[in-house]
């Protein structure tokens, strides 16, 4: 029996250190501005790397800053260490050149990364996209449409899922999708700033289109055809990262109940149990986050676990913020609270809706249940 | 009544559609009160001779309705000026008082809000008719009159005031971002009328009690809206070629928000006590945010955006049940209406 739920102390270590940083920098009036003008924190990202907090070669730690930054301020904690986005795209099935020439310099902080799949036409139905990628003479030919896409406004280069040949039938629409590298200086490339989200506004997101981009043959990632596996391994490893965020924004919503109770004092039970059904939300998705993220993290991913992970901690974010700024009332308009209410609701959509989560969670376990397998790792 | 609503349908569709975004954006602007002013919506619960629409309660709960559907902003400005200001002003104050301040209020050249220290919890207090504190994040705060309910040892007192408070300018709004919030102080501002001497705390949780129906209203307005565009979005877009419509999981949760829909509606238009708006409010707060919340989820990224027009009312369902009550405050009340408890205090 080695079942252990203590952290490494290294890890308990870059917990503390992340909460600190938090703490320390994302101080109330700053997290107002940025959500309030819509603002991008490009001092608190640079601060962030050079305290060595943005560390993707160490998921433990990334997790638990992940988490430790969204319980202060999402907006701010996801713009500082969604600036790596995609990162692990090359990690994994990069070559050499690409992994110097653009995965190194993310990961020391002076270049930012963008994925993008999400296109005006397709969400959640990713196979359903229509950007193509063209050969032409030695080289590809880029055209479509990209959008909501994290940081493409500030990103250096794009990873782009693109189509490289039509689906081969109405079964496999899931092949002929290709990940090229693009850089955002390149001709034909335009980003356009989406204002106005509902939250997480200190984030950078746009839409961004290609107009015949050329992309040269060694900047496709992987082989030709795979890109549609490739993103979907992506986001097995993303979405641990959401499902932690959740966690980190549902216990800053507790913070703030805590708070109260200690210095008001109340014995209203009715606050008790929202305080307590809260407490106990958090930590079943925190124990099924690091759960998902212990198998991902070893190189083997259960998708069932990861999704519902991803799902049911987005669902706890959405309702410990709601029914604590509901209790909490015109006090919880006043605190950060009514900001971790709007920054929560993305949890459901990003990555993954809860929909498409439930559905790999279905279509796996009956598959498993089908061949006599393990239900769940 | 079916009239009614045609004529504030086409008001809303010719006066506020056009302008929405820019209401939630820049704030309600002069025009559009001018509009709600001449059709006497401004002064909706006000006799006509006081330059008011001298609406039924009915009357007034199709309207809140239909302008929450257009733009909550506007519902609950109107919301402000009739329940909030005008009613206390023609239950409590004297013939002259109202004579002399709701006609201002209907033809929009002055503006009331509400000061009320049991839901923002700042200490208001009044020492002879003097009164004293700063009342934070205040609806329409930039009013040029303001009622407010002051602590005082006989059970709270409620005054008028019309100068000598100062407002200063909130940029922390959750929902109902067409309004003004500001922070109101009021340090030795002198009250112009007295309504209340004494135990004026009770009659103003009365005067919640009985606008129940006119916040259900409003929220049966969001929520019916978010509905609305969530199904007509589900026809159209496509995902895994088929039309969202055609996935269970979305229809099934859309057709249980349309029954309630219906069935909530339906019941506020026969109201006949104030329990029976109060037993409303607590479902229909609850309703209009979980339809919302489904209308953002149907339209994914699309509905995240303020363009779209279905974050707003993800925010303003919230907003509305927190500017209007209090969760414990509101459940303790119900419980004295329901069960007869004295007080559920624990």
């Amino acid at each position: 029996m080695n079942l252990d739920f203590n952290l490494p102390e290294d890890v308990e270590e870059a917990r503390q250190k992340a909460r600190k940083f938090a703490n320390d920098e994302f101080k109330e009036e700053i997290a107002q501005t940025h959500d309030h003008e819509e603002l991008y924190p490009y001092e608190l990202r640079k601060k962030a790397f050079k305290a060595g907090l943005v560390r993707i070669d160490n998921p433990w730690n990334m997790l638990l800053t992940m988490e430790e930054f969204c319980r202060v301020d999402p907006g701010l904690g996801l713009s500082v260490l969604a600036s790596v986005f995609g990162s692990e795209l090359l990690l994994l099935y990069g070559t050499d050149e690409q992994k110097q020439k653009y995965m190194e310099p993310v990961l020391d902080g002076s270049k930012i990364s963008a994925l993008a799949v999400t296109e005006p036409g397709a969400g959640s139905d990713v196979a359903g996209i229509s950007t193509k990628l063209e050969t032409s003479n030695n080289e590809f030919l880029l055209n479509g449409q990209k959008m909501f896409i994290t940081n493409a406004t500030i990103a250096d280069f794009f990873y782009v899922l693109a189509r490289t040949s039509p689906p081969p039938s109405k079964e496999k629409r899931h092949h002929g999708m290709s990940v090229a590298i693009v850089d955002r200086q390149w001709p034909g490339v335009s980003v356009n700033k989406l204002k106005g989200k509902l939250g997480m506004r200190a984030t950078d997101t746009a839409e961004i289109k290609f107009d015949g981009v050329k992309v040269p043959k060694e900047n496709i990632i992987g082989e030709i055809g795979k890109g549609f596996y490739y993103i979907m391994t992506f986001f097995n490893i993303s979405r641990v990262y959401v499902a932690a965020q959740s966690v980190g924004i549902a216990q800053g919503a507790l913070d703030e109940l805590l708070n109260y109770a200690k210095n008001l004092g109340s014995n209203e039970e009715s606050m008790q149990f929202i305080l307590a059904e809260s407490a106990a939300k958090i930590e079943a998705a925190r124990l099924l986050t690091y759960k998902a993220a212990w198998l991902v993290f070893q190189f083997n991913p259960d998708p069932a676990l990861t999704s519902m992970a991803k799902y049911f901690s987005a669902e706890v974010a959405n309702s410990v913020t709601e029914s604590v700024l509901e209790y909490m009332g015109q006090k919880g308009l006043l605190s950060k609270l009514e900001r971790l209410y709007r920054d929560s609701k993305i949890t459901e959509i990003w990555e993954g809706t809860s929909e498409i989560e439930k559905l790999v969670i279905a279509r796996t376990l009956v598959k498993r249940a089908m061949q006599g397998d393990q239900i769940v790792k | 009544m079916q009239l009614l609503k045609q004529v504030i349908e086409e008001f809303s569709e010719k006066e506020i559609d056009p302008v929405a975004l820019s209401i939630e954006r820049e704030g309600l602007t002069k025009e559009v009160l001018n509009s709600l002013a001449e059709k006497g919506f401004l002064g909706a619960l006000a006799p006509v001779e006081q330059g008011g629409a001298g609406l039924d309660g009915r009357g007034y709960s199709v309207l809140l309705e239909v302008l929450a559907r257009h733009s909550p902003s506007v519902a609950m400005y109107v919301f402000l000026q009739n329940s909030l200001f005008i009613n206390p002003l023609l239950k409590y104050g004297s013939n002259e008082l109202s004579q002399g301040v709701i006609p201002l209020i209907a033809s929009g050249k002055s503006s009331g809000t509400f000061v009320n220290y049991l839901l923002t919890g700042n200490e208001i207090t009044i020492d002879g008719s003097i009164i004293y504190g700063v009342a934070n994040h205040i609806p329409n705060g930039s009013a040029q009159m303001c009622l407010v309910l002051a602590k005082s040892a006989s059970g709270g007192q409620l005054v008028l005031l019309d100068k000598g408070f100062k407002a200063v300018n909130d940029s922390r709004k959750l929902g109902f971002r067409g309004l003004n919030f500001s922070s109101i102080s009021f340090d030795g501002a002198s009250a112009k009328s007295i309504l209340i001497s004494e135990n004026a705390e009770a009659e103003i949780m009365k005067i919640y009690n009985e606008s129940a129906s006119y916040i259900s209203a409003i929220a049966l307005g969001i929520g019916g809206a978010a509905l609305d565009m969530a199904v007509s979005y589900a026809k159209e877009r496509q995902a895994f070629e088929s039309r969202l419509i055609e996935f269970q999981p979305i229809a099934f949760l859309l057709v249980k928000l349309i029954s309630e829909f219906n069935v909530y509606e339906r019941y506020l238009y026969g109201i006949s006590s104030v329990k029976d708006s109060m037993m409303l409010k607590e479902l229909a707060l609850d309703f209009s945010r979980r339809a919302s919340r489904t209308s953002l989820q149907v339209h994914g990224g699309y509905g995240y955006i303020e363009d779209s027009g279905i974050e707003r009312f993800y925010r303003d369902s919230m907003a509305l049940e927190l500017l209007t009550g209090s969760y414990t405050r509101d459940r303790v009340e119900l419980s004295k209406e329901l069960l007869g408890v004295e007080s559920a205090k624990y």
